[in-house]
């Protein structure tokens, strides 16, 4: 909750414009992630993460800059509070977390941690890269973007046919 | 084991396919970074993802225990893949306790895991453990794989044994040999009278002493031993229950304590189980009988029936003349007090132990609830007077108190209503 909290905070205080609403939305999102953690809704926390991300979304929409690298720290963070969110309501109620198993997560949440650091950093990096800005360039990102949701669709749907 | 998406994977896909399309629509670049770290974990966890081949065993370090006893059992569980962690959750039945009945596994690759549980044995009775369910996700946690597993196998808990030193004396004893005096007159080694010589009677038994002071000659006679019938009636159509323990309880307790005395001095001990399942056992002597009657006393319930049975129900061969009938019941049921009197008037010898169920009622909670009860206990009184007037000794037994208590108010009515009658 407190890294979902520096994170409502953080789109806040980035807003040059639509505070008020920016704050509304970054407050949805955490009092939404609190609820469903405290209730162990587990469908609300994907309702919660993109509360804040629209949030932090409208913050840079605000400010208009070009690009904020702050956004690898945010991206992060984001996957963190995701992780420790859905790793709070992975166990059923009344078991205790097997011995050795919690600094083993902790350790792999690290790990997903910085990866996330690093992949966003590579993406942001990409798109600091000066390349011309023609048709066939746009055209190119949104195919590549197309193809990631295609093949993430491709696998969810491989995985779903493995259940049957 | 049963493979499932877990809403962190639909989640993770809503979130890594909005970011993306955001990004594109708004042309943020930043958006795309947010989605990147959840498009790869996707790709990854489910790429990775392999479902779990488990071999799990379920065992009970006994098959027979005694209530009140632990038992050990053990689950041993072996996985082809690391799951960390993999759930664990025990059915445990009814009248047996388990301290944790889930539990949160680390279990590697190829290497076994093996916890014990131990089940506290409440409540006698039979039952079947080893009902698990497995739950277990991947590395990433995307996809949720389950399994119910039906390792069950046999676990009987045998009620307590309640102390016995004296038991009830039949009225009539049976033709072949055992361990009761009779009362009638033949080879024994009791002395029971003298009498004049007759032609045939062995002269080892002629008693010297007596013949010197009279005319003639004098034999002794003897009580030969014999054994006895014994049925044990159950009551089985209604008991007062409280929390754990009930006067069905007590009864099977009290039903396995005589069973296992009478047996032991080679009395032939059948059982009838009055209530709305009608279960008997022909009476029959030994230790396999024994096991027979316990195994029949761990089947017993309460079934609920409305339909009328009396005594006719019950196979002729199941109550053998001059058999003693010992009646375990609390008195609750109109249909086996019924049977009871109409065993009685037709010539059984018949003893019943009442069963209280007085220490397992509610408490009272006010005037009119006091007076119902005292009146309720009135007509016990009068029911149980009911059956002393026909000959039939009644002693009530609470809960916390020995049977022996019961058993030996029983024998003191019987002696003076024999005497009475004598």
């Amino acid at each position: 909750m407190t890294v979902a909290a520096v994170l409502a905070a953080d789109a806040w205080l980035l807003s040059a414009r639509w505070e008020d609403a920016i704050a509304v939305a970054a407050a949805t999102g955490l009092g939404v992630l609190v609820v469903s953690l405290a209730l162990r809704i587990s469908q609300g926390i994907p309702l919660g993460l993109a509360c804040l991300a629209g949030s932090y979304a409208a913050a840079l929409e605000s400010r208009g800059v070009d690009v904020d690298l702050s956004a690898t720290l945010y991206a992060a963070l984001f996957f963190l509070t995701a992780e420790l969110a859905y790793w709070s309501l992975e166990l059923s109620p009344g078991i205790r977390p097997a011995p050795g198993s919690v600094p083993r997560r902790v350790l792999f949440l690290a790990v997903g941690a910085l990866a996330a650091l690093a992949l966003a950093g590579l993406v942001l990096a990409a798109a600091l890269e000066p390349l011309p800005r023609s048709l066939l360039v746009q055209g190119l990102g949104v195919s590549g973007a197309l193809v990631a949701l295609g093949l993430i669709a491709v696998l969810v749907r491989h995985s779903e046919s493995q259940d049957g | 084991m049963t493979s499932s998406a877990t809403p962190k994977l639909r989640a993770y896909v809503v979130l890594a396919a909005s970011g993306l399309l955001a990004a594109l629509v708004l042309g943020r670049p930043e958006l795309a970074a947010l989605a990147a770290p959840f498009a790869a974990s996707l790709a990854l966890g489910i790429g990775l993802a392999r479902r779990p081949e488990l071999a799990v065993r379920y065992e009970v370090d006994r098959e027979r225990a005694l209530q009140g006893e632990r038992v050990d059992a053990s689950i041993e569980v072996e996985s082809d893949v690391d799951l960390q962690p993999l759930e664990l959750l025990i059915r445990v039945p009814a009248g047996l306790a388990c301290d944790s009945r889930a539990l949160a596994l680390q279990v590697r690759a190829r290497e076994p895991v093996r916890v014990e549980i131990p089940l506290d044995c409440q409540r006698w009775g039979g039952y079947s453990v080893g009902d698990l369910q497995l739950r277990a996700r991947d590395r990433f946690g995307l996809r949720a794989y389950e399994a119910r597993l039906d390792l069950r196998c046999p676990l009987r808990v045998y009620p307590r044994e309640e102390t016995l030193r004296s038991l009830l004396t039949p009225a009539e004893t049976q033709v072949t040999a055992g361990n009761e005096v009779a009362r009638a007159k033949g080879d024994g080694i009791e002395f029971a009278d003298i009498r004049a010589f007759v032609p045939g009677d062995r002269v080892r038994r002629i008693n010297w002493r007596a013949s010197a002071r009279r005319p003639g000659l004098w034999v002794n006679e003897s009580h030969p031993e014999r054994n006895t019938d014994v049925i044990l009636f159950l009551d089985s159509f209604a008991e007062a229950r409280h929390g754990a323990t009930g006067t069905l309880d007590l009864a099977v307790r009290a039903a396995g304590a005589l069973a296992a005395r009478y047996l032991r001095r080679s009395d032939r001990v059948g059982l009838v189980s009055f209530g709305g399942i009608l279960r008997w056992l022909e009476p029959s002597m030994g230790s396999v009988q024994l096991y027979r009657i316990v195994d029949a006393l761990l089947d017993t319930d309460i079934a609920l029936s409305y339909a009328w049975k009396g005594a006719d129900v019950i196979p002729p061969r199941t109550l053998p003349p001059h058999a003693l009938v010992i009646g375990l019941t609390p008195l609750l049921d109109e249909r086996s007090i019924g049977a009871l009197l109409d065993l009685r008037a037709r010539g059984f010898d018949l003893a019943i132990v009442d069963v209280s169920p007085l220490p397992f009622l509610p408490p009272e909670r006010d005037r009119l609830a006091r007076l119902s009860r005292r009146i309720w206990a009135l007509r016990r009184e009068v029911l149980r007077h009911e059956y002393q007037q026909l000959g039939v000794a009644v002693a009530e037994w609470r809960e916390g108190e020995p049977l022996e208590q019961a058993i030996g108010e029983v024998r003191r009515f019987r002696r003076s209503a024999r005497a009475v009658r004598a």
